[in-house]
Formats: structure tokens, sequence, C-alpha cells
């Protein structure tokens, strides 16, 4: 296989994308901001037209000018589950509704949680239904726009959206379908006979590919559209933070993805499904594959949230951290400011700093915040772990693992290892390792690990009653944090 | 205004006030003198007997700059205590004083069940690790029976001042015969109006032979000097720390540890003061402005910009442990219902609000046992507007602004004055007392703070556990 892989990764706030030669070298980034719609309190949309598709054509156009060689193949990723109904032709309905940020189910999630049983759902779909949840975003729509619902034939998410502009093929990949609970059934792995029909009556799903696998070629239109030399093959694509994990060889059972991102993120593969009821069961980015996954509501978001407090910059906020001791002096911060995702599921969660004395600055507030996340990255890890999972091999990713800090503090957490690859620019790098892969090319030493983070058994020790305490700081305030929720929201 | 008649002085642990007033009561001079506190090793803080001299001599002479003293008929004077001196039998310090926040005697507590700022355990500590000093001891003073003795040539002091070891009938009680050699060394004692004795020289203009009154400690010296007289009225004092109390008519427990969660001291002329004090009330505004990175005046104009309740985030002031009501060292303070719209000013207000939770919790015990009606708001913090809203609204009470920092100079002034006119000190009270403009509680925010502090208690008992494991 000659030529560069083009990657492209469509996210909430921004797209970026690359070109990598065939030794994993990138030769060219672009990224550009979008804007994400909220035309209702709870409702997130995507205008498929003018952000997934204008954003995927700009990139590339702009990523040309600096090829020196042809583009070989496509691979592109991007934000999941989403809904977009279209027509036969692929033209949009209506704008895409998004993935969990995307409260407007809710009534929906209820109804098909009591149909179809909680128990079921989550053995057959490894989920349980919440606002991620796809199938109760279909009900939403055939009963609250049921003129779109009629019209709609073709099922697309962000990722098959663009596959299907670029190819004409209208394919997902078994990680996307997976998140498209109840509608598909981890132990066939295969759409599923019951409820998919149920859930979604009179659409025809697309058929199904791994993302490893090429499923089209650049048609003509395409090709006058995008610039990309035309019949050069396209892979299935999938969702971003799948990608992500592929771009840093999270890929064998045992291995698992800690994405320091606005939100915690955690990938972690495995042979078998392992449901659980605070996690998510999904297929993973390679054939044959599952993953368990796991997301807290906030992380960077607290770090910022701090940062816009005190009016001190990352780099000041770091050091001041890193002079306070494991523990940040008996400071405990519950990270739940957005209620909170994995493992407790709970959106009327609230954030809570506990411990305080007179002696507590800034230092320690924002040790406390880092920590307080760290804690909540090691309930997911042992959650995961209760599940079933292995977590042998932690590879740290994302903007938070710049400094170094972080990563520390989670490592001594945790009492863990984690490797920190030389390319961290995400999902679009791990889309053009996707697409050499499916084009036969090995992609061995794509990305290095550039540094290993390893614990300090002293601290760690010290972690250990801090995380037993921050444990019970959820359990003792929950009614509490309900209550507050719900006055909150007036 | 007319000629100064008395002087008031308070001999703080950071610093020493003295103000000059007319025979109404009117302030017509101040003058404030600094100091340092020793602190030789963990748990120890002292201050040399002398610099307080020196610091009331410079205040007094500041005052004479500008006033014609020369009228002055009486001498109050009122400070800190639990905090100790040795005088050998000259009236000379044998050593630094041991002052209130002094743990040294930890140990000799412990055995005794007693405050590590009790004369009791301290006197053990004393005959043990100094036995030079002990044996040389002829007094141990507060700092106000020190200064009145050099003032008199008299040595006594009072049963108020004298914190834990008086009985209701002004002696002193039998745990002080649980140090060898206590007893002997405590001072006589008579009630705080009563004048102790006579200005010995001529000083700064005051005529030698002006009435110096024995005077009590600054606590009292503060509900005085608030102008409390009438039983039933209340008092908030929001200075580092904030205390909550009324005055009651009389002793409604048998019990001498008084009403649980409060202190209650003796009853003096027909009067029972409940206070409760908290350890962290302005100092709270202070923390939270140096951990975000902000003034006071920041954080105080940042509260204004966040409605009542502050977007339902609830913080407790427990910063340094709790005293009243709680009375838990391990307690920690904490802000709850964090979410995503918090920003500065809904935490700037949530911390002002907690400060006043506090006070409400107070309040109940305080209710509980006698009536309260208005309640005098006095202390630098309550020179915030919002800060006095809060407090207003979150306890429901009327309240009405005194209107000086200094409550508890004014006390001491008022005992000057009624040591000097043989008056009651309670009458000359609400003559000294600074009254200023009367806060109405507003009904408005009543159900949503009431709901609030319900929030306040529940998180206080839902995180008493966890606080107590940390500390351990």
């Amino acid at each position: 296989m000659n030529g560069l892989f083009l990657g492209i990764d469509i996210g909430t706030a921004s797209s970026k994308g690359v070109l990598v030669d065939a030794a994993g070298r990138i030769r060219a980034r672009a990224s550009r901001p979008h804007e994400t719609s909220s035309p209702h309190p709870g409702w997130f949309e995507h205008d498929a037209e003018t952000v997934w598709w204008q954003d995927f054509r700009a990139l590339t156009a702009e990523l040309l000018t600096e090829a020196a060689e042809p583009v070989g193949a496509v691979g592109v990723s991007g934000i999941g589950p989403t809904l977009l109904p279209a027509r036969a032709d692929g033209t949009p309905l209506r704008p895409a509704i998004l993935y969990g940020v995307d409260t407007r189910a809710t009534a929906e999630i209820a109804e098909l949680t009591e149909e179809l049983g909680a128990e079921d759902i989550l053995r057959r779909a490894g989920t349980p239904l919440s606002s991620q949840a796809v199938g109760p975003k279909f009900r939403w729509l055939a009963r609250h726009e049921p003129e779109v619902y009629e019209r709609a034939e073709l099922f697309l998410m962000c990722s098959s959206f663009v596959v299907h502009r670029l190819t004409g093929e209208y394919v997902l990949d078994h990680h996307s379908a997976s998140q498209c609970d109840p509608m598909y059934d981890m132990a066939a792995r295969d759409w599923s006979a019951e409820w998919a029909p149920l859930v979604a009556p009179g659409i025809t799903l697309p058929r199904l590919a791994w993302p490893t696998e090429v499923v089209g070629a650049v048609t003509a239109e395409a090709a006058r559209e995008t610039g990309l030399p035309q019949g050069i093959p396209v892979t299935a694509g999938t969702v971003d933070a799948w990608s992500e994990a592929t771009s840093i060889g999270v890929r064998e059972p045992g291995d698992t993805m800690v994405m320091y991102g606005t939100t915690m993120f955690l990938i972690d593969v495995l042979t078998d499904p392992l449901p659980h009821k605070g996690l998510w069961t999904t297929c993973g980015a390679f054939p044959g594959t599952y993953t368990l996954a796991a997301g807290m509501a906030t992380s960077g978001s607290i770090t910022d949230w701090l940062r816009q407090l005190s009016g001190r910059d990352y780099t000041e906020l770091a050091e001041l951290a890193a002079q306070t001791p494991a523990g940040s002096g008996g400071l405990l911060l519950l990270p739940y400011f957005a209620g909170e995702r994995t493992p407790i599921f709970d959106p009327d969660a609230r954030g809570m700093l506990a411990g305080l004395t007179l002696g507590h600055g800034i230092g320690e507030l924002y040790r406390a915040a880092l920590e307080g996340i760290a804690y909540g990255v090691r309930h997911n890890l042992e959650t995961m772990q209760a599940a079933g999972g292995a977590t042998n091999r932690l590879v740290a990713v994302g903007g938070g693992t710049t400094g170094g800090l972080w990563t520390r503090i989670v490592s001594d957490v945790l009492g863990a290892e984690q490797s920190v690859p030389q390319e961290t620019i995400g999902a679009c790098f791990g889309n053009a390792m996707l697409a050499a892969l499916a084009t036969g090319a090995e992609a061995q030493g794509w990305n290095p690990v550039a540094r290993t983070v390893r614990p300090d058994p002293a601290r760690h020790e010290a972690y250990q009653d801090f995380y037993l305490r921050y444990r019970e700081l959820y359990p003792a305030t929950a009614d509490i944090a309900h209550f507050l929720a719900e006055r909150q929201r007036g | 205004m007319g000629p100064a008649r008395y002087l008031g002085v308070d001999i703080g642990t950071t610093a020493t006030k003295a103000i000059a007033f007319d025979a109404a009561g009117s302030a017509l001079g101040s003058a404030r003198s600094g100091y340092q506190i020793d602190r030789p090793g963990q748990g120890r803080a002292e201050q040399d007997p002398r610099i307080w001299l020196r610091a009331v001599d410079d205040c007094v002479a500041e005052l004479a700059v500008n006033l014609d003293l020369g009228t002055v008929a009486g001498i109050g004077v009122t400070g800190q205590v639990n905090t100790h001196l040795l005088l050998d039998e000259h009236r000379e310090p044998l050593r630094p004083a041991l002052l209130w926040q002094d743990v040294r005697a930890a140990a000799e507590a412990a055995e005794l069940d007693l405050d590590a700022s009790s004369p009791v355990p301290r006197a053990r500590w004393l005959a043990r690790a100094e036995p030079e000093h002990w044996a040389g001891a002829r007094w141990l003073l507060l700092p106000k029976d020190y200064v009145n003795a050099w003032l008199t040539g008299v040595v006594g002091s009072d049963p108020l001042a004298s914190v834990k070891i008086t009985d209701t009938a002004g002696g002193y009680l039998p745990v002080v015969d649980r140090a060898a050699g206590l007893r002997e060394r405590l001072p006589p004692l008579c009630a705080p109006h009563e004048p102790l004795g006579e200005l010995r020289a001529d000083w700064h203009g005051i005529p030698a032979g002006a009435n110096v009154a024995t005077g009590t400690m600054d606590a009292y010296c503060d509900v005085l000097g608030a102008g409390l007289s009438a039983p039933g009225t209340g008092f908030v004092i929001l200075g580092t720390t904030a205390v909550a109390g009324a005055l009651g008519t009389r002793q409604t427990s048998t019990d001498p540890v008084g009403v649980p969660g409060l202190v209650t001291f003796p009853p003096y002329r027909g009067r029972v003061v409940h206070a409760g004090p908290t350890q962290s009330g302005g100092d709270s505004l202070r923390w939270w402005a140096r951990a975000s990175g902000h003034s006071a005046e920041d954080v105080l104009a940042a509260a204004e910009q966040a409605e009542p309740g502050s977007g339902g985030v609830v913080f407790a002031p427990h910063l340094l442990g709790e005293r009243a009501p709680l009375w838990d060292s391990e307690v920690r303070a904490w802000f709850t219902g964090v979410h995503a719209g918090t920003g500065f000013a809904e935490l700037s207000r949530a911390v002002l609000e907690g400060v006043a939770y506090s006070v409400r919790d107070i309040l109940d015990v305080v209710r509980a046992v006698t009536p309260v009606g208005e309640l005098a708001l006095c202390g630098g913090g309550t020179r915030s507007p919002l800060w006095r809203r809060i407090l207003a609204d979150v306890t429901q009470s009327r309240m009405r602004r005194v209107d000086t920092a200094d409550t508890s100079v004014h006390g001491a002034g008022t005992l000057a004055a009624a040591a000097h006119q043989g008056a009651d000190p309670w009458e000359r009270a609400a003559g000294f007392g600074r009254a200023g403009a009367v806060l109405e509680p507003d009904p408005g925010p009543a159900e949503r703070y009431g709901e609030l502090f319900a929030v306040y208690r529940e998180t206080y008992e839902a995180l008493r556990g966890v606080h107590a494991r940390m500390a351990r």
C-alpha cells in the first residue's frame, strides 16, 4: 500500500484531521471548531450537512494542500451514538440528535426499560438504558415528529453518514451498533432480531462491519467534492473514543485506556461481554473483541472551573498543588459537579468539599480536585474488575497528561503504572491507523511509549485511607445532594 | 459632648485599645497599640506581661494628646481570659504569660478532665516543669488584673473572668485545690462593677485617686458594651469568631455546666448570660478570600451577585473544628451541593450564609432556655450590609446594629461608670451602648433558608463519621 492515510474525527465542539505516512509519522494536522445547537433545554443537535460534511471537506482540503504524496485510504470517526434519520439517498430529514448529552427521551427510557425489563436489557444489550441509548430516541422521534419518522429510511450516525457520503455504502461498524441500546445483540454480534424492529419499526438498519474493514471506495461525486482520489478505500469508521484507544495501542484483552479529557473516559478490552449495571459493555474496535467502558461526568471541567475561580493559570496551579502533600492536608473533593455517570449513574449527585481547614489554600483545592478525580478513576477501575475485566496495562492519553502531576497522582492512588504514548492527538490518528490496518499495513510501532508513570509506594499507602473516606462521602450525603439538585432545578 | 469622665481599656490578644468617654457614654477619642504573640514551640503561645503595661500606657498617652484627661473619674479594664501570668511578691512577672491558645498543659488537663487553658492544669505544669518559678510565685493573675494591680497597688479579680473556677456565690470552687498551692496564689474576688482601688499617682493627666473598677472578661464586656440590658435581648458578635447569645433572668439549670451546647455565665446582678462561641466567623471570610485568591472586598462584592441560598450550595464554617453548639474538635468545614453552575459568587455567598447558619444553630439552643427578642449585632464582620442582611434573614430575627466595633471597650467604660457612681451596671449599659439602625428580617427567603439550614444540620451528621476518621 502506497500513499498517505487520511484520518478525520468529528467531535462535539471541533473536528480534527491528520495525514499519516506508512511509518506512522504525522505529515499534516488540521482542526476546525464548530457549533452545537441546543434548540431546547436538554436537546443537543448537529446539522449533518453544515457541521459533519463541511468539516470533513474543509479539513481534507486543508490537509491535501500539505500532502507530498497521494492519499491511499481514509478512516473516519465521530461522536456517538447519534441518531440521524435520512432518506434513501442519505439526505438528512432533521438535525442529528446527539449522544448522552441529549436528554430528551427520558420518558421513553423509562417506558422501554419497563417494557423489556432492566435485567434482560443488561444481559442482551450489555448496558442499561440511559440518555446515551439510541433506542429510546427512535421512539421519541416516532412519537414527537411522526412526519419525520414516516419518511425515514436510513439510520445514520456521525461516522456512517460521512462514509455514506464518500462511498454510497450504507454500513455501520459493530462497535457503534453495539451502542444502539437495546437494538444490538451482544452475544450474536448482530442487530437484535426481536428488539431492533420493535424499537425502530420500518427502518432498514445498515449492514455491519468491523472498524478494521474496508467497506467501500470514494465515488466520483465524492472525489469531486473533497479532492480525494476516486476509488481509494474507506474503512467502516467508529465512535471517537474507540479510535482514540486504537491510536494508543489499546487493543489486547486487559489493555485499558485512561483518557484525561473534559471528562475522564476509560475503555478496557475484553474477550467476552461482561455486562455490569455500573458500566457500559460494547463491542470493541477489533473483530471479535468486546470492551467495558466507564465515563465520569466531569474531570478537566473541574480543573477548568478552579482555574476560572482562582484566576491563576494551570502551570501555577500545578506548581502549588505539587508542593502540597498527598491527601491535600485532609481535604476531599467529590467531583460530581454534573452528577455522575459510571459507576453510580446519578444525574442528581452533587459536588462536595469536605475536611476544609484554615490551612487550606488554592494549592490544596487544586490538588484535591486532581485527587478526587483520581479516586473516581479508581472507583471505576475497581468496578471493571468487579465485572470480571482485567486491567493489566493502563495507557494514559488526553490533555490532562501534560505536565505529569495528574498522571502521577492517578498512578499513586491506583498503585499502578501508566504508560503515556508519544502521540496524543487522539481519534483522528486512530482512524489513520485503522485505515492502514484495513489496507494491509502493519502499523507496528506507530505510537511508541514516551514515558511510564510509576506509583510511589509511600504515597500509594497514604492514599489508601483517603480513598476509603472518599468512598464514604457519596453514600453518606446522596439524599442531601438529591434534595439540593431538586431545589437547583427550581 | 461633655468632658472626659471615664476610661475603658481592653487588653486583647493582638492589641490593647483604650477609649475615653463622657458622662453619657459617648466616645471622645480612642487609641490602639498592637503587639505580637510569641510561639516558642509547638502548642505554646506566650506574651511578656510588661508589653501590656507599655501598650496601656501608650494608649493613654495618645489619648492625652488631644483630650484633657484631668476630669476622668473612673477607669475600667477588660481583657483576654484563660491567659495567666505569675507575679512575685513585688508584683513583678516571673516568666512570660501563658496565652489562652497555649496547650502545653494538655497532659495535666487530660489527667484532670479540664481544658488545657484552665489555671488548674497549668498550675500543675508550672509546679512540675518550672518549680523555681512556682515556688517564687505570689500571684497567678489574668492580664486585666495585672494592669489593675499596676494602676492601684491592689490585687483582685472577679468571678466572671475566672472562668470555670468560681461558684455562683463568688468564691473559688474546690477544683482549684486539685493543683497544690493554687488557691493561695489566686486573688480575692470582687464583683466587676465594684471599685478595686484608686489610681496611685497622676497618669497622663488623670488625677491620682481616680476610681478603678474590678472589671471583667472581654466577652462579658462585649455584652455590656453592646448595650444589652433587658432580659430577652440577644446578641451576635461577628469578629474572628462568631458569638451568639442572650440575656436571661435566672439560671435555668442547677447543673454548674449550664445548658448543653452553650456557655452559661454565673448570674450577675439579676441577669444570666447564655453565649455560644464558634471557632470561625469573620475568619471564614478571610480564609475564603485567601484560598480563592481574592480580597475580602472582592468576596463580598461577588456574594452580592448570588441569590439568597447561593444556588443550593451550603457551606459550614468549621475550619478549626467547632465549639458551640457542636463542641466537636474533629469536624471540618465543607461545601455541599456544588454543581456546574456554581461560581465564585455562589461560593462566596455560601460562606457568608454558612456563618449565619452556625449563628442560627446557637440561637436555636439559646431560645430553648430563654426567650430571645431583638438581637444586637456587633463585631467587625457586621460592617458588611450584605452579611447583616443574611444574618437577619437566616435567623429571621430583628436586629439592631451596634455602631462600634469596640464593644468590649464600651463595656469596660460601662463598668468604670457603674463603679464610680455606685450604679447598676445593666442600667449603665443601656446608656453606654451604641445603638444603631434596626434591621427587620425579610420573610421572603425564610423558607429557602429554613430548608438549607436543615441541610446544614443533616450534612453535619452525615459527615461526622468521615471527619472523625480523617482526624484520627
